[in-house]
């Protein structure tokens, strides 16, 4: 009976989700439904790919790229914590000290966005370039020697290497990391620090118990935002990195367009899906975030 | 988009002509995996002229066709971006042909790259219905496969007088098409060896100066298999326009080395241009269109034909299977097959021209289509290659379906992608 009436009473809300779910259906759950579908069938383009439940397209996708997923998983996570160790402070300074020019500096932070993606990252390849100032002046203060030794970068050039992958993936979300860190900043209650002070903590002590736990609902989203894209990015393994840099999107991207193997490419994006998945309930529950979803 | 309104990337034609190719688009349109939409960036112009009924027949032999022998009011034609004659945002070859045959001409510049217009089209293609195209315009593999498939309407040659007459003879009889039955080019170009002789300090003349311990981590090769296979095949003594997947590996084999060993920097599509401009790279695989716009702002920089051979790729003309208008199509090729046509479009695109006899129109220019003289185009070897290149020039074999599911996967694994 109660419940009935619960049902009832939120009756008026249903039309109102029919648009989100309609878009849900068409949009998301249509061509999951076919990409699930696909992931199993065997075959080829021309005479059709038959579902034969060949759960082996799974195995497979997963052990012959073994290296391209770790990767993805590498890089994708140093770009999320740069792009974090850039964002936050940037954020708290527009949020915090940004006064009257609060509004110039996000647009200045959403302002690459006017330019399509894959021209900013173009632009880095003039920017990395071998013979350009910044390969120079790395190389002249013998910085590259050390990122070669480390394996982040080699023969003393930066395009090609891991380290303009990791770069450009950094750059080109850094906004998805900065936004939501602001907004959460932003609305912190300045009186609480002032409050903090009054009780003699100091800067440092305030920031740790008050700031920084009440921005964790924009570290949540900001890094979900950054790392989620981030992992499936092929552009900027294509565009700045070689063949010993390439990421899981560009396996699928060639499954896809070249091999027209669609049923290891659909198994492939499963893969990355599902691990996605685990990954945020894993981060969910270590940053105890109930209250933010 | 009517030719008339100046459409946006119009203003920049001319710009693109220097610093931009059709490949250079369909590229890093791919690499943007369509998510570029350069196809409705560069959607440009349809004919413009008012399409009234006709009726235009010239006598020609009514053979055994299903379909009329007159002139429809408008037809579609489908082709890569930056690929014609442009002149006040209008494309004065398709201008002359619409005039002449009182037709309209939808061009439709929506392929950016052979891949996914087959992927857009396959289904209906296989289900035997009109695809809404009466030409489009793929290079050799794909148009082959196209072949292969069933998926185009055969040639009335009675219709293509001029193509018979003036079809460069090294045209003849390809393997993708042995009896010239599907197939019309449209362009074509080299793949050869690029490199900067400032930094070489010599002259290559090998595919194995390529590996070149000097050049380590400088080097590049194509992102199309067929090129880098092709190129390194030849080099190896394998005739790639007859090879097997014994052959394949040992391509790949190979070239594997000079990967492992960091010799190759990357695979690039048109993205060498830059690195080579700039001294990113020393050398590379390259694509004789787009040396012809970089040889002369980089004079360092030097095309080769490497001396066991290069190859040769071509953009086919072909009509699908149940286009509704296949006389039109017929039409614009022998029309296209004209010298002063083939030359009118030949200045601006710049890349091989099929057409005989268009080299001397540019010598001289033709007031008869406007046409002033640009010898420079004439004389260029990259865009008028002389015999000793055309028969040094090799094309790739038509692949079956499992051949070519095994030479990919044998390249896959030499990018990182398999």
């Amino acid at each position: 009976m109660g419940r009935v009436t619960k049902l009832f009473r939120a009756a008026p809300a249903y039309p109102l989700l029919l648009p989100g779910m309609l878009w849900l259906a068409v949009f998301f759950f249509v061509p999951m439904y076919y990409l699930l579908d696909m992931s199993t069938r065997t075959g080829n383009l021309i005479q059709g790919f038959a579902q034969t439940y060949h759960f082996a397209n799974y195995t497979d996708a997963i052990t012959s790229n073994q290296a391209q997923l770790t990767r993805s998983l590498l890089y994708a996570g140093s770009a999320t914590l740069l792009a974090f160790l850039i964002a936050y402070p940037l954020a708290y300074v527009i949020a915090f000290r940004g006064g009257r020019f609060k509004n110039l500096l996000l647009m200045l932070v959403i302002a690459p966005f006017f330019t399509n993606y894959l021209i900013r990252t173009l632009a880095w390849e003039t920017i990395l370039a071998d013979h350009g100032i910044v390969t120079h002046t790395l190389k002249s203060l013998h910085v590259l020697s050390v990122t070669d030794a480390l394996g982040f970068t080699s023969g003393q050039r930066l395009l090609a290497t891991p380290l303009a992958v990791v770069a450009g993936i950094t750059y080109n979300y850094l906004p998805f990391m900065t936004l939501p860190l602001y907004v959460s900043l932003e609305k912190i209650d300045k009186r609480l620090l002032e409050a903090a002070l009054d009780l003699y903590a100091n800067r440092a002590r305030a920031f740790l118990r008050i700031t920084m736990p009440l921005s964790l609902p924009g570290i949540f989203a900001g890094t979900l935002l950054t790392f989620i894209p981030a992992i499936g990015d092929y552009i900027n393994a294509y565009l700045l990195g070689s063949t010993q840099t390439t990421m899981i999107g560009n396996v699928i991207q060639n499954k896809f367009l070249t091999f027209n193997d669609y049923p290891s490419a659909a198994a492939l994006s499963f893969t990355l899906m599902a691990g996605i998945l685990v990954f945020i309930i894993i981060y969910a529950r270590i940053l105890g975030t109930e209250e933010l979803a | 988009m009517s030719s008339d309104q100046p459409s946006p990337f119009d203003l920049n034609a001319n710009l693109a002509r220097g610093a931009l190719t059709r490949r250079d688009l369909l590229r890093r349109a791919g690499a943007a995996g369509g998510a570029l939409s350069a196809a409705s960036l560069l959607a440009a112009c349809g004919g413009g002229s008012v399409g009234g009924a006709s009726t235009h027949n010239p006598a020609s032999a009514v053979g055994k066709v299903s379909y009329p022998h007159t002139v429809a009011p408008s037809w579609n034609w489908s082709n890569w971006t930056l690929y014609i004659d442009v002149k006040n945002h209008r494309h004065p070859s398709i201008d002359l042909f619409d005039k002449k045959y009182n037709t309209n001409t939808n061009y439709i510049e929506d392929i950016n790259d052979n891949e996914s217009f087959f992927g857009k089209f396959q289904a209906t293609l296989q289900a035997g219905q009109d695809i809404g195209r009466d030409l489009v315009t793929l290079t050799d593999w794909m148009a082959g496969k196209w072949v292969q498939l069933g998926y185009v309407d055969p040639l009335e040659w009675d219709l293509l007088p001029n193509v018979k007459q003036n079809l460069l003879p090294s045209y003849n009889g390809r393997s993708i098409d042995p009896n010239n039955e599907y197939l019309v080019p449209w362009q074509s170009g080299l793949t050869g060896i690029g490199y900067n002789s400032e930094l070489t300090g010599r002259d290559l003349t090998t595919v194995s100066d390529l590996w070149d311990p000097k050049f380590k981590g400088k080097v590049s090769l194509l992102t199309e298999m067929r090129d880098t296979f092709g190129l390194v095949m030849l080099n190896l003594g394998i005739d790639p326009s007859n090879c097997t997947v014994a052959d394949a590996q040992k391509a790949h084999d190979e070239i594997k080395k000079y990967v492992d060993n960091n010799q190759i920097r990357a695979f690039y599509g048109n993205d060498y241009s830059n690195h080579l401009a700039n001294g990113d790279l020393t050398a590379a695989m390259v694509w004789s269109g787009d040396m012809v716009q970089l040889l002369p702002d980089n004079p360092h920089l030097k095309f080769v034909v490497p001396k066991e051979g290069c190859m040769l790729w071509t953009d086919n003309m072909m009509i699908p299977k149940h286009a509704a208008h296949p006389y039109n199509a017929h039409m614009w090729m022998n029309f296209y097959y004209q010298p002063q046509i083939a030359a009118m479009v030949e200045d601006w695109v710049n890349y091989i021209c099929p057409v005989q006899g268009a080299s001397d129109v540019l010598k001289t220019g033709d007031p008869s289509v406007n046409l002033p003289a640009d010898p420079g185009v004439a004389k260029n070897p990259l865009i008028f290659p002389p015999k000793s290149t055309m028969d040094k020039a090799h094309v790739f074999k038509s692949l079956s379906p499992d051949e070519e599911t095994k030479f990919n996967q044998l390249f896959a694994d030499l990018t990182g992608t398999a």
